[in-house]
């Protein structure tokens, strides 16, 4: 019985420790910030959606991850939601906020095409538009 | 538009990023990504910062103030990663740029061989003995492969100086260093993991040339790697290069001192692998034939106008061969 227990406690083991390494994974470095230096011109895969609404800005941007959320895409890949309930959608930035917890992009003065951001606002979810 | 491209005031807004995420909010490790031009201004951002008490006027109005400032952002740095994809390395390497730069210089040999036929040049081939004309040819060649690199540099120079700006209405600043100007003075000082992408097929900028051997001369070490994937095109984002750098190079940054080499030999066949950033084989993958190949990826406008010149000058020859009278 005893030997049984132990054998219990070392599988829940096991599985804490790889679970924890899966989270690990994640995020690849704590206290690390990311910093996407843009292209000037990009071609922004926005992807729109009924629950976002998509605003261009060029100012400096600063979002954080601690909170780890994310929601899915129309092609069920996951995106990395900010802590204010906002997230990177354009360009290319929010393909590498999972480098580390939180992720900023400078505005380069008089870029021809200024990257947009999408802030999630609660609503009834609806069809995904991709493009 | 004021193209700041790669410029004093993009390069200070960069500095003031890392400045308020280092300084300010006391980041431990930034993860520097930048992309294409986006890349070419953090190049001129690290080498200004390391380089911080040779021009210290470089920073003036910007948020970096001392020699401690620059330090403490590039040991952050060296904390976190440096990914640069598709970085362009100097404007002269832009197609834009530089295709009119080769068009020029085949122009100028078509021009000049013209303007020598004309001239009743080629009759002094016709003059030389039979057995001498290959050697009067070949010499043609060296001196045309030669010449051409230099014609080609020349011309893509002027019009980075002089048409550039004048597109720019003069917001260009064409005396300003190209990323890869100076390059070498950031090797040993970036510590942090390295991944430079290319793509096979690039469409927008050159990078299969003596910048890439530079570039990879300067982070060549343990964790610097260099990826090349064939996938999309410059505009876009390489889902390859994601795929590489959400696993193996993020793992390889979670786990310092992770051999990623050895987890790039277990990625299956057909798979991009990042391979370690070295300039063993480069010169090779540069240059595949040698001296052919450096002769013809650099001077390809003037051997074909010295080949188009030999070959309208033995024209004659060749018409009574074929077509005796």
């Amino acid at each position: 019985m005893i030997k049984h227990s132990n054998l219990l406690m070392i599988l829940c083991c096991f599985y804490v420790s790889l679970h924890a390494s899966e989270q690990q994974k994640q995020t690849a470095l704590s206290n690390a910030h990311v910093i996407y230096s843009h292209p000037y011109l990009e071609q922004s895969l926005i992807l729109y959606n009924d629950n976002f609404k998509v605003k261009i800005s060029g100012k400096d941007r600063v979002v954080t991850f601690y909170k780890n959320r994310t929601i899915e895409d129309s092609k069920g890949k996951a995106i990395r939601l900010g802590d204010n309930d906002e997230t990177f959608i354009s360009s290319s930035a929010q393909k590498f906020a999972w480098l580390g917890d939180s992720l900023s992009v400078p505005a380069y003065p008089d870029a021809p095409g200024k990257w947009s951001e999408a802030v999630l606002f609660t609503n009834t979810g609806g069809t995904c538009i991709s493009k | 538009m004021k193209q700041y491209y790669l410029l004093i005031p993009a390069v200070h807004v960069l500095a003031n990023e890392l400045y308020n995420r280092v300084i300010k909010d006391n980041k431990e490790r930034i993860i520097l990504v930048g992309r294409c031009v986006g890349a070419g201004i953090a190049l001129n951002c690290l080498k200004s910062l390391v380089t911080f008490d040779e021009n210290k006027d470089y920073f003036a109005g910007s948020l970096v103030k001392s020699r401690e400032d620059a330090q403490a952002i590039i040991a952050a740095i060296n904390k976190g990663a440096f990914i640069a994809s598709v970085p362009l390395l100097s404007l002269e390497r832009y197609n834009a740029v530089a295709v009119p730069g080769s068009a020029l210089t085949a122009l100028t040999y078509t021009a000049g061989s013209l303007a020598l036929m004309n001239s009743g040049a080629d009759k002094i081939l016709h003059d030389v003995e039979p057995d001498m004309q290959p050697a009067v040819g070949l010499a043609g060649v060296a001196l045309a492969s030669v010449s051409g690199g230099y014609l080609k540099e020349f011309y893509t120079k002027m019009i980075a100086k002089f048409i550039v700006p004048l597109i720019s209405r003069f917001n260009y600043d064409s005396n300003h260093e190209q990323p890869i100007d100076r390059i070498e003075v950031l090797k040993g000082k970036i510590t942090a993991p390295v991944l430079l992408h290319f793509l096979e097929k690039d469409e927008v900028i050159q990078w299969l040339n003596d910048d890439l051997r530079r570039l990879c001369d300067t982070f060549s070490g343990k964790n610097a790697y260099l990826l090349t994937t064939n996938d999309v095109g410059h505009m876009q984002m390489s889902p390859e290069f994601l795929s590489v750098m959400n696993g193996d190079f993020l793992d390889n940054i979670a786990q310092a001192g992770s051999s990623m080499q050895e987890r790039c030999e277990l990625i299956p066949e057909g798979r991009p692998k990042a391979q370690r950033c070295t300039v063993e084989g480069l010169d090779e993958k540069i240059h595949p034939y040698g001296i052919f190949s450096r002769m013809w990826g650099h001077h390809k406008y003037a051997l074909g106008g010295i080949i188009l010149f030999c070959l309208i000058s033995l024209m004659p020859e060749l018409r009574k061969q074929i077509m005796p009278a």
